[in-house]
Parts: C-alpha cells; sequence; structure tokens
C-alpha cells in the first residue's frame, strides 16, 4: 500500500490505517525509539503513541512524507520519555552520546540574541544541510535524527568508524559557524 | 539543557531529508564466508568438468587401441595397394592409420599436409565426414591415410582446440614396413 493510501485511510477515519502503518512503519519506528531509549518496552510505548498522535492529528495534516512525519513524531516522543526517564543523568545509550556531540555545535559568543522556535532552527539546519554534500548530510541525520550509532552508520554507509567519526565532527563544526554567522542564540 | 532547542530542531528538518538518509541501505560489505562459498562452487564445477570431460588440453589418441605417448610407438604399417602410387623416381606407398581420438569439446583434426585425407567412420564402417579437415566432438574413431616414399616419409595430424594444438607424428619406415607414431603437445 502507497504512503497515499495510508494517509487516505486516515483521513476516512478507517482503523486499517493505524494496521498499515504498523505493517509498513514499525520497524521504522521502532528503531528510532529505540536508538534513543534504549528500552525495547519503552519503545514500544512510543510506537503505539506514535499511531495514536498520527491519528489525532491527520486529518487535519496531509503529510507528504510518512515516512518522516512518523519519526519525526516517534523521535519527539522518545526524547519526552528519554528526559522524564533520566533526568538527573545522562543514559549511556547512543543517544545521550550524540547529545553531548551536539554540544559542539553551540556558539559560543553570549552576544547572539536572534531567538529561533524549533521550527525556525529545524528550516536553518535544513538549509545547511542542503550545502552539503548527499554522503555528509546522510551521516548527519542519521546520527543526530535517527540516532543510529557510529558503528551501525559506518555499516550502513560503507565507510570505516573513524572516517564517520570525522565527517560529523567536521559537520559540527560547520553548523556552529553557521550559527553564529546568522547570530542564533541558543 | 543546552542543547535541548537543538535536539528539538532537528525533529523539525525537512522532511526529505530524513527519509533520504533512511533510504541508505546497507552497503556491501566484504565476507570471507560468500569468498568460500564462491571459491567452493568454484572447485565443484572444476571437479564436475574434469571429471566428465577430462583435463583440458589433453586429448587421448591411440592407434589400434594402443595409447600414444611423447616415446615412439611402433606399429606394423597396413597399406593400401589399391590406391599406391608409383611416381618415375620413387615409390609412394598409401598408409592406412586407423586412429581413435577422444575430444575435449569442439576440436579440428586437421592434416599438416593439404593433400592429406582422413575418413571419419561409423561403427559400421559407412564415411560420416572425410578430407584434410573436420571437426569433431566426442570420441571418434577414423582413418588417416598417409602417402609416403623413401624422400618424404614423415606426416603429422593437427588435434586443434580453441587454445591448444596437439600433433600425431608419423614415419613410416619402408626397410620393415613399420610405422612410429608420436603424440606431442
Amino acid at each position: 500500500m502507497t504512503d497515499e493510501m495510508i494517509v487516505d485511510l486516515y483521513f476516512e477515519r478507517d482503523e486499517r490505517a493505524i494496521e498499515e502503518t504498523s505493517q509498513k512503519f514499525g520497524a521504522y519506528c521502532t528503531k528510532i525509539s529505540m536508538n534513543i531509549l534504549g528500552d525495547i518496552a519503552d519503545s514500544e510505548e512510543c510506537v503505539n503513541d506514535t499511531y495514536l498522535q498520527a491519528w489525532n492529528s491527520i486529518p487535519p495534516n496531509r503529510p507528504e512524507g510518512l515516512a518522516a512525519y512518523l519519526g519525526r513524531i516517534t523521535r519527539n516522543l522518545s526524547i519526552n520519555r528519554y528526559r522524564a526517564k533520566y533526568a538527573d543523568k545522562r543514559a549511556a545509550s547512543q543517544f545521550g552520546v550524540s547529545l553531548d556531540e551536539l554540544d559542539d555545535c553551540i556558539p559560543d559568543a553570549d552576544t547572539l540574541d536572534r531567538n529561533l522556535s524549533s521550527k525556525e532552527l529545524g528550516a536553518l539546519i535544513s538549509s545547511f544541510l542542503r550545502e552539503q554534500t548527499a554522503s555528509m548530510r546522510k551521516v548527519f541525520v542519521l546520527r543526530y535524527f535517527h540516532g543510529e550509532s557510529v558503528t551501525d552508520i559506518a555499516i550502513r554507509m560503507g565507510y570505516s568508524e573513524s572516517k564517520v567519526k570525522s565527517i560529523l565532527h567536521r559537520m559540527r563544526g560547520k553548523l556552529k559557524l553557521r550559527l553564529e554567522s546568522e547570530g542564533v542564540a541558543i | 539543557m543546552k542543547n535541548e532547542l537543538l535536539v528539538r530542531a532537528i525533529s523539525e528538518i525537512d522532511p526529505d531529508l530524513i527519509e533520504e538518509a533512511a533510504a541508505v541501505k546497507p552497503a556491501a560489505k566484504f565476507s570471507y564466508r560468500k569468498l568460500a562459498s564462491i571459491a567452493a562452487s568454484f572447485v565443484l564445477i572444476i571437479t564436475a568438468f574434469i571429471v566428465f570431460a577430462g583435463l583440458p588440453g589433453n586429448s587421448y589418441v591411440s592407434i589400434y587401441g594402443t595409447e600414444l605417448s611423447s616415446g615412439a610407438s611402433v606399429f606394423n604399417a597396413e597399406l593400401t595397394p589399391s590406391i599406391a602410387r608409383y611416381s618415375a623416381e620413387e615409390t609412394v606407398v598409401t598408409v592406412m592409420i586407423p586412429l581413435e581420438i577422444s575430444a575435449r569439446g569442439k576440436t579440428t583434426v586437421k592434416t599438416e599436409d593439404e593433400n592429406g585425407y582422413a575418413e571419419m567412420l561409423d561403427e559400421a564402417g559407412n564415411i560420416l565426414k572425410c578430407g584434410s579437415a573436420f571437426e569433431i566432438t566426442e570420441n571418434t574413431s577414423f582413418i588417416w591415410y598417409i602417402n609416403v616414399s623413401e624422400s618424404d616419409s614423415e606426416k603429422k595430424l593437427n588435434i586443434i582446440r580453441e587454445n591448444s594444438t596437439e600433433t600425431v607424428t608419423v614415419k613410416y619406415d619402408f626397410s620393415t614396413n613399420t610405422f612410429t607414431a608420436v603424440f606431442s603437445e
């Protein structure tokens, strides 16, 4: 079943939409959640919540890319759960490590005062990513959106782990400079 | 948390960028196990080929049922008087050489002498093919006729395959009415 057909089921309020979503995107969403939480029970709950949120938000939304739409919901729900669960300390999950890495992207200057919403900042990051090569972009998104480990990215991309680390390091540095040049305060 | 906004913002990146990354399939990895299975299959195929078709480049050639080798084998000659000829200078006789060749795939048998002649026969003795050159594809019996004289007593027959040529060399001895045959690659 195509993504459009599944979205149509949501619009028709047909409960098969959930079943089809689960069949087609269940594994994808579970992987994202597992990368963040590292716990299958928590991940399954997040994925079920994802279906519920999709049911409640389509309509009115009509996502162009259903995978990305569901992935985004799963990611946000999993981050919420991660924050609640590890309020005081960071878990030793891949996500915890990637959070530490993202500190490198935060601009140094204290005088930056351009406050953006997460949506606006997301658009800026998208624009930054489009200026990079496709392979560098993929490595970045796999790491910081999908929460994949460096090892998994290396296998998927056919690179060595050190090459993946090097790409991520350079990308973080570039993103930091870009945010500083835009005057973004984080 | 300092990077909270950044973490949330990454959730908001364009859908096509998310799907582009998600579509990356694991790259093909070099696998020793895969290589080993390919090698094993290759060995099996070669073994089967050798068992059923014999080693390439190594024909089996026999005369009167005796396998020829690189050493000389001596045979009593059987002449065919009906086609023996006499020239002004010397006697020319025709020696009949019954050959059996095990062909390895597509093989051409060709007399070195352009005027040479051979006949491929079936079990009943009927002529299937004849001439100075013809193709054989399996174990084949045929008769090679050589016209020899005192001054020209050595004749050659080439067994030609795709990448190799083997030769049967026959030398007739008028004094003993025998011929020696040598098989060489």
